[in-house]
């Protein structure tokens, strides 16, 4: 009998460990900072700007308003054409591998730099609730 | 105040180098005696290619796949280790052995979370030539589990199949039953019954209301997932958190053989130390002397004040290796106490690009630099290209790395970009098929999206011209064994050059 329950117990662990604490905003920014010069400041550069053509903006860019896409996109990558104000890109992103804190931390720099800014606090669960 | 403007003069001057071409400047011909053709299509990354022949072609896809392209048609090959796509890696390069035709044994780079320098894991040995396994639902099973656990030890799984075979042959989840196994007997009991009552109990309530997706119920998830893991506390053996978090990761040189579509014998024959989650620099590409010698990369990964001058770490270095993975007798640093001995030279940050000049019997080799300091090097036993003591480039950002560009005891590039190019990939067209090419360099630009052709007399670049311009972000290219120059672009494939 135990061992049956203990069965059951243990289907559900997995799905039950996603215990998350809320990381405060100004430790997310940090790191995301980190995160965004570690992996996005080659293409996206430092001032976020991109390059006209190549690499699209995100220094206030209207691709950032659909929060979910752009999650997706780091989580997933991205690939064809897209418009961001007003000038075509087609190209590809690939997935960073970046762990869903990672993305969270790294969607509020952006979100929250270089002009941007927003109420929305993003945290690990919002990344781990967006699918492909 | 003379010191002052001294110095900004000095500055200006820095600057004002840093901002013009280097010589000879690029040039694109008025008309072109090439076309070209796509031979594979529908690549992402495809970061190394391999010929075993003229029609049959091994290419790597950074995000993991190795395909195995024959007479066009493009393949999965199946059988590699646990990737970790992180930042520039992933699955890197790839070259057939000397040997190959005897012993079809390839090598090949990528980036590995594998804890070497812990060594919790062993080494992965394919287990997929076991008759236990020929069912092709196990044989995914154990690729997602591996996905998953890079970690497990071969034992583990084996002894997972044996028990699990029935309900793997019939389609189970098997990271679920995986998991399930792990748990039932990998962890002691819970001796506490109202413990095991609550946790069940707690679970299965949390699991109703993410099924339910409700965002009503999400407070009082909080509250449910608050209680559990206090109580899960208590229990040390039971995992803490459910997610798996990014462990960090260096680059790794396997060897294995090609049988079909199938790796068997892989085997992990190097692999750098210490893990680090920065997502940069791993280098990687793989090349062969005329002396059965191996030689492969690795970039500084992303510490650049550390790795490259530090011959006792991984990191911004070239590797010679014998070819069953063993080091040779007389690398330069096997003498020495506290070392890595499979360096051959040091001081790199990021060589992407290798190739045997067979005419000079040396390795050349080229690496991303920072701003205006890409380089091509010929390396020598020993020798430190100075990364980041002496560089001509400058960060990105625009602030200044060092204010030397030479040192006596450092190496001096063969030729340096500026501005940079983002190089990747090099070859010799060494046939006769491009008659006005011969013995040239081939270099592909990723950021200016062009292959870069160079004449060189004396061991000084005195041409450089595009080839195929706009054709996309040049990953690498190869002379195949036909004597043909390949290409392998970013979002498009393999690009052979064919000329008039």
């Amino acid at each position: 009998m135990k061992f049956f329950l203990i069965i059951y117990l243990v289907l559900f662990l997995n799905i039950s460990f996603n215990l998350f604490s809320k990381k405060p905003i100004q430790e997310s920014l940090l790191d995301g900072q980190e995160i965004y010069n570690d992996f996005c400041v080659q293409c996206h550069l430092e001032d976020g700007k991109g390059i006209k053509g190549i690499y699209p903006p995100l220094a206030k860019s209207d691709f950032l308003k659909d929060i979910n896409q752009t999650i997706s996109s780091i989580k997933y990558g991205l690939k064809g054409p897209i418009t961001v104000n007003g000038e075509k890109y087609n190209s590809i992103m690939v997935s960073q591998g970046l762990d869903d804190e990672e993305i969270s931390d790294v969607v509020n720099y952006i979100l929250n730099s270089w002009g941007n800014s927003t109420n929305k606090l993003i945290t690990e669960e919002i990344v781990t609730s967006i699918k492909r | 105040m003379k010191k002052i403007f001294f110095t900004i003069a000095l500055i200006t001057t820095a600057l004002g180098c840093n901002a013009q071409e280097n010589t000879p400047k690029i040039s694109t011909p008025a008309k072109t005696n090439y076309t070209y053709e796509i031979i594979v299509d529908s690549l992402d990354i495809p970061w190394g290619m391999s010929f075993i022949n003229e029609n049959d072609l091994l290419v790597t896809e950074k995000s993991g796949i190795l395909y195995r392209i024959k007479n066009g048609r493009k393949k999965k090959v199946r059988g590699l280790p646990p990737v970790y796509v992180r930042g520039q890696g992933g699955l890197l390069d790839i070259a057939i052995s000397p040997n190959y035709k005897k012993t079809k044994e390839i090598y090949f780079t990528m980036s590995s979370e594998i804890d070497t320098y812990n060594n919790i894991s062993l080494i992965n040995n394919s287990i997929s030539n076991e008759n236990l396994i020929n069912n092709k639902l196990i044989q995914k099973g154990i690729e997602l589990i591996r996905k998953e656990y890079p970690f497990v030890f071969n034992e583990t799984l084996k002894d997972f199949i044996e028990t699990f075979k029935d309900e793997l042959e019939n389609g189970f989840d098997p990271i679920e039953k995986f998991q399930l196994f792990l748990d039932v007997n990998y962890y002691p009991d819970i001796k506490d019954e109202s413990d095991l009552n609550q946790i069940s109990e707690l679970s299965g309530k949390i699991k109703e209301i993410e099924i339910s997706n409700d965002k009503n119920l999400y407070e009082e998830e909080k509250k449910l997932k608050n209680k559990l893991r206090s109580i899960q506390k208590k229990y040390s053996f039971l995992p803490q958190s459910g997610k798996r978090k990014a462990k960090g990761g260096h680059t790794a040189l396997y060897k294995a053989t090609l049988k079909d579509l199938e790796l068997k014998d892989v085997k992990m024959i190097y692999k750098g130390d210490f893990n680090t989650k920065k997502g940069q620099h791993w280098g990687s590409r793989i090349v062969f002397d005329n002396n059965n010698y191996l030689y492969f990369t690795i970039g500084d990964r992303g510490n650049r004040d550390v790795n490259p001058q530090d011959i006792s770490r991984d990191g911004g270095k070239v590797y010679r290796l014998n070819l069953d993975g063993s080091i040779p007798n007389d690398n330069p640093f096997t003498g020495r106490e506290n070392v890595r001995k499979a360096i051959y030279s040091y001081g790199h940050r990021n060589p992407q690009g290798m190739v045997f000049n067979k005419n000079t019997k040396k390795i050349w080799t080229n690496e991303h630099g920072p701003k205006g300091g890409d380089e091509i090097n010929i390396i020598k036993p020993g020798k430190n290209y100075g990364w980041p003591i002496i560089t001509y480039g400058i960060n990105y950002s625009g602030t200044i790395i060092t204010d030397k560009t030479s040192m006596d005891g450092m190496e001096q590039p063969l030729y340096y970009w500026v501005p940079s190019i983002a190089p990747s990939g090099m070859a010799f067209s060494t046939s006769n098929l491009y008659p006005k090419w011969k013995n040239n360099l081939f270099v592909g630009s990723l950021k200016f999206e062009y292959l870069e052709r160079l004449e060189i007399k004396n061991e000084k670049v005195v041409k450089r011209e595009k080839i195929l311009e706009s054709i996309g972000r040049v990953r690498n290219v190869k002379e195949g064994p036909d004597g043909y120059l390949y290409l392998a672009v970013e979002g498009k494939g393999i690009i052979k050059i064919i000329p008039n």
